[in-house]
């Protein structure tokens, strides 16, 4: 056992039979929030795993949610937008899906309450499942491996709660938390004097910290960085209607962020470097913009500095061990 | 006094027993005063020529006043309307005399909030065909209206518009019903017309487009709700126009397994049989009443299908296609 880190034996009763979880939430982190509906047992995990890597869930069967969340980029795809069916592109950056169990909202631009209910975008969107909730449930009742696990989960046949439960369960155990700057935190390692300078960039000299804080390097707020004047993507307004909605999206986490490039909710941006240029830039003038968004100057040390900080925020276990 | 009080007893219990009936809600759609057929094309306001192919809209947070005065909030039923069905029954209640029906369009916050996936298939909030729940915002169409419109003048209407309204900000209080219903058998049917045209009033159908949002045309639509009363007390009479007008179509938003929009002869209990090219039969269901929106919920291969209705002496022929 890892003496740095808790390890949370979680007791659940189910069926009249006691069912253990263990679950690995580094001692840094707070405990996710898992609905009181849908707890997490080794079987309703096992059963969403299968399912997020089946695609017996599309209609014409060739994609998964993991043809997109790919383990290996921690659950994102290196493209600037996902390729959906029949390969037309999508309107968005792949998010990544390190430490999703945290989230608060889903969606780049958080208009999704619960992973549960995110489950179901992938299946009503034309260019992705494209398959009804009620036709991919019939698919999974013709299966007896997914009748026996659903009810081993969930005490029922494959139904379209299950579907959803179960794949949100799987996802709520993407926990990363054992990247180079963890190790450091929990004084296992040294980071290099690059990476230190580069994290005094990032917490005390610049305003990074100011959104993408905490443990999970968000602040979980919605809102703008410049990236545009004019958002193709016009983001939240769609839905509430609200001027000051518009073209503002989630804080992301910036854990495992050297793997899951391109960046931002177009993938507009390849690299970090051009990242921190575009912060440098002062960003581009928007009604929504944040105000502590504004020009600064680094030099190209300072630039090699801090994106040398941002790489240790990758975790190798998490990208090797789905 | 004695006398008097077994009276008191007898008007007391008396009410009680009357009082259980059934409420039934009629909603009688309408284009321009004309009964509405989805397979019939009509005028907007500008005088082209219109198609509706999907009306579809919630109806909850329904409260009665009734009995002078008595306040009957019927928290838990949710009306999922279709353009081609009239009769929704809402439930068995202790009225008598209904003075004033108050309503919602769309659904409270709670529900838009939740996950249509918790509900049955057969619950208006659970998971429907076509769609009325949209993941992207997890919430529900609060009103859609699809169809075509001729934009060119040559009488067609060929340009496709889709106005499917989302998000808390399009809920519409409906309060101004106030005439009176009576139970009459133990049955109470809130008749209502509702003038779809009035919905439109005012919206540029022609550059409407595919809008899944909370655009300011769908605000407007929705808006018109109240402001145009688009629903209506019926007099009764009118129902009798909508006898016997026949309604077949099909709706083709899950293209592979289309549902069967149908209006038949009143009263009467239809079986549904669907057969492929080849006379094979393909699926069969029986008692699907006289009207209703029929999910194949198959996977159908490509090629052409016909849906039988049987009923009585009446026999309904209907083809689809699947590309
Ligand atoms: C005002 C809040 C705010 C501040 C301050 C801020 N960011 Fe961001 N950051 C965002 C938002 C919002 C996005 C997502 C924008 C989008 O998707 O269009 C983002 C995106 C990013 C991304 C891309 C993440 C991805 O997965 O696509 C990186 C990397 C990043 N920021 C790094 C930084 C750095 C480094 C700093 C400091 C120089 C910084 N941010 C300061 C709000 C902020």
């Amino acid at each position: 056992m890892n003496f740095n880190s808790f390890i949370f034996i979680l007791i659940f009763s189910l069926f009249s039979s006691f069912k253990i979880f263990e679950s690995h939430i580094p001692s840094h982190f707070p405990e996710p929030y898992i609905p009181e509906s849908n707890q997490l047992t080794i079987e309703r995990i096992k059963l969403g795993k299968k399912l997020f890597f089946d695609p017996i869930l599309s209609r014409d069967s060739t994609i998964s949610c993991s043809t997109c969340h790919n383990p290996n980029y921690a659950f994102s795809d290196r493209k600037i937008k996902a390729i959906g069916k029949n390969g037309t592109i999508l309107e968005r950056n792949t998010p990544t899906l390190t430490n999703v169990a945290y989230n608060k909202y889903f969606m780049l631009d958080g208009v999704n309450p619960t992973l549960e209910n995110q489950a179901l975008v992938p299946f009503h969107e034309k260019n992705e499942f494209d398959l009804h909730i009620l036709i991919a449930s019939d698919r999974i009742s013709n299966n007896a491996d997914y009748v026996k696990l659903s009810n081993l989960a969930y005490g029922t046949n494959p139904n379209p709660k299950v579907i959803t439960s179960a794949i949100a369960s799987y996802q709520r155990t993407l926990i990363s938390g054992k990247s180079k700057y963890d190790q450091y935190l929990n004084k296992e390692i040294e980071l290099n004097e690059t990476e230190m300078k580069g994290k005094n960039l990032f917490y005390n000299e610049l305003h990074c910290a100011s959104c993408h804080n905490g443990f999970n390097f968000t602040n979980y707020s919605l809102t703008n960085n410049g990236l545009y004047k004019f958002y193709p993507d016009s983001g939240r307004i769609r839905l509430t209607g609200k001027n000051s909605d518009r073209a503002i999206f989630k804080v992301p986490t910036l854990r495992n962020i050297d793997v899951t490039h391109p960046y931002m909710h177009d993938g507009s941006i390849n690299t970090l470097e051009e990242v921190i240029l575009h912060y440098m830039s002062g960003g581009n003038k928007h009604e929504n913009k944040h105000e502590i968004i504004q020009p600064f100057q680094l030099n190209n040390e300072e630039i090699y500095s801090l994106v040398s900080f941002l790489k240790t925020l990758t975790d190798s276990t998490f990208l090797q061990n789905h | 006094m004695i006398r008097n009080l077994i009276l008191l007893f007898f008007f007391l219990n008396s009410t009680v027993c009357l009082s259980q009936v059934d409420l039934n809600l009629i909603l009688n759609h309408k284009f321009n005063g004309d009964p509405f057929l989805y397979s019939q094309n009509y005028q907007d306001e500008n005088g082209n020529a219109i198609n509706i192919s999907r009306l579809q809209y919630y109806i909850s947070s329904i409260e009665i006043t009734h009995d002078s005065g008595i306040n009957t909030p019927l928290s838990s039923v949710y009306v999922l309307a279709n353009g081609n069905v009239t009769n929704y029954f809402l439930g068995q209640y202790s009225i008598y005399n209904i003075e004033k029906l108050e309503f919602d369009l769309g659904v409270d916050y709670d529900a838009n909030h939740g996950n249509s996936s918790n509900y049955s298939s057969q619950h208006p909030l659970g998971p429907q065909s076509p769609l009325m729940d949209w993941g992207w915002p997890a919430g529900y169409f609060f009103l859609v209206i699809d169809g075509t419109i001729d934009d060119n003048g040559d009488g067609v209407p060929n340009k496709a518009f889709q106005l499917r309204s989302l998000g808390d900000i399009m809920l519409q209080d409906v309060n101004y019903l106030t005439n009176s219903y009576e139970s009459i058998n133990n049955i109470i049917n809130l008749s209502l017309d509702v003038n779809i045209d009035r919905w439109l009033s005012g919206i540029d159908l022609i550059n409407a487009g595919i809008d899944h949002s909370s655009s300011s045309t769908n605000l407007n639509m929705c808006n018109n709700t109240v402001t145009n009363q688009v629903f209506e007390a019926n007099d009764l009479s009118s129902l009798d126009i909508q006898q016997n007008l026949i309604d077949i179509t099909t709706d083709y938003n899950v293209s592979y397994s289309p549902t069967i929009n149908y209006k038949l002869n009143n009263n009467i209990d239809f079986t549904l049989s669907i057969y492929n090219s080849s006379g094979q039969i393909v699926l069969q269901s029986q008692n699907i009443g006289f009207e209703g929106n029929y999910f194949i919920r198959k996977e159908l291969k490509s090629g052409v299908y016909f849906v039988f209705f049987n009923g009585g002496k009446y026999t309904y022929k209907h083809k689809f296609i699947i590309n």
